[in-house]
């Protein structure tokens, strides 16, 4: 799961994936502190974003444990701005994330830059009553589950349950992390009756640009996260874990040969994706270079001869909406 | 069964594989004490997976094909590349000994010094990586020595679908090397929008551009680029294929190939994105009694601005005029036709002209800081530096382009680089252009009557003379 940044930046240095030389020295060392101190299991670096400012965020992402059989992926997400410190970036809210991918427009490269979103008022169930109408729609499906007591006590619980009935019915990919995460979720519902005011059929939901910057790596995993198929194997506990006798592929220019890690794993080949959205490139003697056209920017490289694959992120994290015009 | 016995059925061979439970328990165990797991008993996948790759491992000793033919290719221009290549059979054209006798001689062309400009680039984060960049500098090499040339630097690395476009500035060559290139484009003409408007011998067409899609391989040079190119151009939003040829299948049509498509794109991103710093470049003084010529040259007397002026957006400026919508720098207008010719024409066409005239365009060498603004709002230049430690000397200054990502500029020990090195696709909100309007059908032709058709007799011109009457068709003109 850990890739080698040295090898990544050399076989991707072609496709303009460069890191500044300052950041990449710092690299060396930073990761593995980072990896030490989070108690992770693997780290890899996943990209570089750039911003309006040119204070760029580099991003990591961190793995303990992944089985897509039953959904559960504990991957946790770093940025950082000069390459040496890493700091968490929190797991948004569903609803944040709605409000997210509607943002346009390139990251600031200010952490604590705010964007203000507008929403229909009533996201999903409109058979709430009207007094209900400002909550947000994590604290709405918990107001369905159970009659509408609305006590401190029951919020941990209810978060749960909502967490679990999420996960049934959306048929989306929940990319859990752990408790914190949640508390935290929390906390923002009861913050954002403050936040969002209803007007005129929407509502302005404001979302930090962490919070667009956790969805935005949570999208890319999702719909790239591209994996050689047969290099994870499942073990007795359905987890997934490194094939050490990994026997390489056997026919790397076909999509057939390589998966999308974060949805279902084996059963999610990249043939099946739009047609025409990766651009392969195969490079005699050494291997094949895939490029993601939903989000430009999105590079995997997958060499013959070491069996060894990875990829990366550069771009200015925006998903090319444009695709069907353009294939 | 005694033991022999079941060592014998042990031993026997499978006939796919001709593998035998003997063997593989003695491989697995040999695997076990060799690797020394410590958790050896979770590891029995261990058995299904030495089944697996055994076999494959032995494929992979195996090449008994040698090279493919697509790494033939690949391993000519690598050799190519570093200047080792076997010299090819003695070719039929004349050509081939006359270019030779010329890369002895002592290459006098200008050459960017991309070895040193890279490392400013990946100081910032830019450029193509360590190993790449010193391929480029052969090719730059490589090119230089081509007769005619005598001035060249890398203008970038375009991304495609199916393969890349290195491309490569040059001074401007002479008409009959692309003579060959336009006459393959024009065989496909039909259906395509007719040029109106003639193309540029200066501002767009100050360079020419040279294109490989793999370093080492010959060079290919693009053709001017004409007005109308620019404009379909701007209207479109594709990627690039990876073949020169390829037809640019869009909407509305295009007036060429994907090479054109490339020189297009080219034009419009060294317009916007090539900088320079101010006061490198002056505006040529015009002679007296002429216009500017819209020439630039190097100021003699220019010194390195401080850093503290370079990470500022007024000390940089477009070194490329800027193109007007009609697809040229310089704006053409068409001679107003002689006064004998129709008069209603005469009239149709000047106010045209007058529209177009108050296009007001920047100057020749203006500022960055007037360039507006994306759409959402943002500056279209982002800065950046090579450190995050703010009083560390000799820092890297670096202007990168939002409106099209990958365009780079940094500031070397000497002056300034440019680079593009992305998909040619501008950040910019795309509108996909509407179709043309439904043609008007033609009336009265197929209109229904129970009347049998017309015997053919002398009443028969009559009817369609009033048929056309009552269209009101445009031919009434011509029958006056």
């Amino acid at each position: 799961m850990e890739g080698n940044v040295a090898l990544m930046m050399e076989i991707l240095g072609p496709s303009g994936i460069v890191i500044p030389t300052e950041q990449r020295a710092a690299l060396r060392r930073s990761l593995a502190v980072k990896k030490r101190d989070a108690r992770l299991r693997a780290i890899t670096l996943w990209g570089r974003l750039l911003t309006s400012t040119g204070r760029d965020y580099l991003l990591a992402r961190g793995c303990n444990g992944i089985s897509p059989s039953t959904k559960h992926f504990d991957t946790h997400y770093y940025y950082s701005q000069d390459g040496v410190v890493w700091m968490d970036l929190q797991a948004p809210s569903e609803e944040i994330r709605q409000a997210s991918r509607s943002i346009r427009g390139c990251f600031t490269g200010e952490p604590s830059h705010i964007f203000s979103v507008e929403l229909p008022a009533v996201p999903y169930s409109q058979n709430l009553e009207a007094g209900e109408s400002e909550r947000t729609d994590s604290v709405e499906k918990r107001a369905e589950g159970e009659s509408q007591n609305q006590g401190e006590a029951e919020s941990q619980e209810g978060a749960e349950r909502t967490e679990v009935k999420a996960e049934e019915a959306d048929p989306e990919i929940e990319i859990r992390q752990d408790d914190e995460e949640d508390m935290n979720e929390d906390a923002e519902d009861g913050g954002d009756n403050d936040k969002s005011k209803v007007r005129s059929g929407f509502r302005t939901v404001d979302v930090r640009e962490l919070e667009r910057l956790a969805t935005f790596m949570h999208e890319v995993d999702h719909d790239c996260g591209v994996v050689p198929k047969g290099f994870l194997i499942y073990n007795s506990k359905k987890e997934l874990v490194s094939n050490v006798n990994f026997p390489g592929i056997k026919f790397p220019t076909f999509l057939d040969s390589y998966v999308h890690l974060f949805q279902s794993y084996e059963e999610s080949p990249l043939s099946d994706d739009v047609k025409g959205s990766w651009s392969l490139e195969e490079v005699p003697f050494e291997g094949v270079i895939l490029r993601s056209l939903w989000w430009p920017g999105y590079v995997f490289y997958y060499t013959e001869n070491s069996k060894d694959f990875g990829s990366f992120y550069l771009g200015m994290g925006e998903k090319n909406m444009d695709l069907p015009f353009m294939i | 069964m005694g033991v022999e016995d079941a060592i014998a059925f042990l031993q026997k061979k499978s006939t796919t594989n001709g593998d035998s439970v003997f063997s593989h328990l003695s491989d697995v165990i040999q695997h076990i004490l060799q690797t020394k797991a410590e958790n050896a008993v979770d590891l029995l996948e261990t058995s299904l997976l030495l089944k697996q790759t055994r076999l494959l491992l032995e494929e992979g000793t195996l090449n008994l094909e040698g090279r493919t033919a697509e790494e033939e290719k690949f391993a000519q221009t690598f050799l190519e590349l570093f200047d080792v290549a076997a010299k090819p059979p003695p070719d039929p054209d004349a050509e081939e000994g006359a270019q030779e006798e010329i890369t002895d001689e002592e290459n006098n062309a200008e050459v960017a010094d991309f070895l040193v400009e890279s490392a400013y680039f990946e100081a910032v984060g830019a450029g193509l990586g360590r190993t790449e960049n010193y391929d480029i500098v052969l090719a730059l090499k490589q090119l230089s020595s081509k007769p005619g040339i005598s001035k060249v630097r890398f203008f970038g690395k375009f991304f495609g679908l199916h393969g890349n476009y290195y491309v490569f500035e040059t001074n401007k060559q002479q008409e009959d090397a692309q003579t060959e290139a336009e006459e393959e484009t024009k065989r496909t003409e039909f259906g395509r929008p007719v040029e109106s408007i003639p193309p540029e011998t200066n501002g767009t067409n100050a360079y020419t551009y040279w294109v490989c899609s793999r370093l080492g391989e010959p060079f290919i040079a693009l053709p001017d680029i004409t007005p109308i190119q620019i404009q379909t151009a701007r209207s479109l939003r594709r990627f690039l294929t990876g073949n020169l040829n390829e037809e640019v299948s869009a909407y509305p049509p295009f007036a060429g190939v994907e090479k054109n498509y490339l020189r297009a794109q080219i034009a419009r991103i060294s317009a916007t994105t090539i900088l320079a710093i101010k006061g490198y470049f002056m505006a040529e003084e015009p002679e007296e009694g002429e216009e500017a010529s819209g020439n630039i040259e190097r100021n003699e007397e220019w010194t390195m601005p401080s850093f503290d002026e370079l990470e500022k957006l007024e000390s940089w400026v477009h070194q490329n005029p800027h193109i007007k919508k009609q697809g040229r720098c310089s704006l053409y207008v068409p001679e107003p036709e002689p006064e004998d010719e129709n008069e209603e024409e005469a009239e149709e066409e000047t106010p045209k002209a007058e529209e177009e005239e108050p296009e007001e365009s920047p100057e020749i060498l203006s500022s960055v800081e007037s360039d507006a603004d994306l759409s959402t709002g943002l500056r279209s230049w982002s800065i950046s530096f090579s450190s995050s430690i703010r009083n560390l000397k000799h820092q890297v200054v670096c202007l990168r382009s939002l409106l099209w990502p990958g365009a780079y500029t940094v500031t070397t020990k000497e002056g300034f680089s440019n680079v593009y090195i992305g998909w040619g696709v501008k950040n910019a909100p795309f509108q996909p252009p509407l179709p043309p309007e439904v043609q008007r059908e033609f009336e009265g032709a197929l209109s229904e009557s129970l009347e049998l058709p017309p015997i053919p007799e002398p009443e028969v011109p009559e009817q369609t003379e009033s048929e056309r009457e009552q269209d009101e068709e445009p031919e009434e003109d011509e029958e006056e």
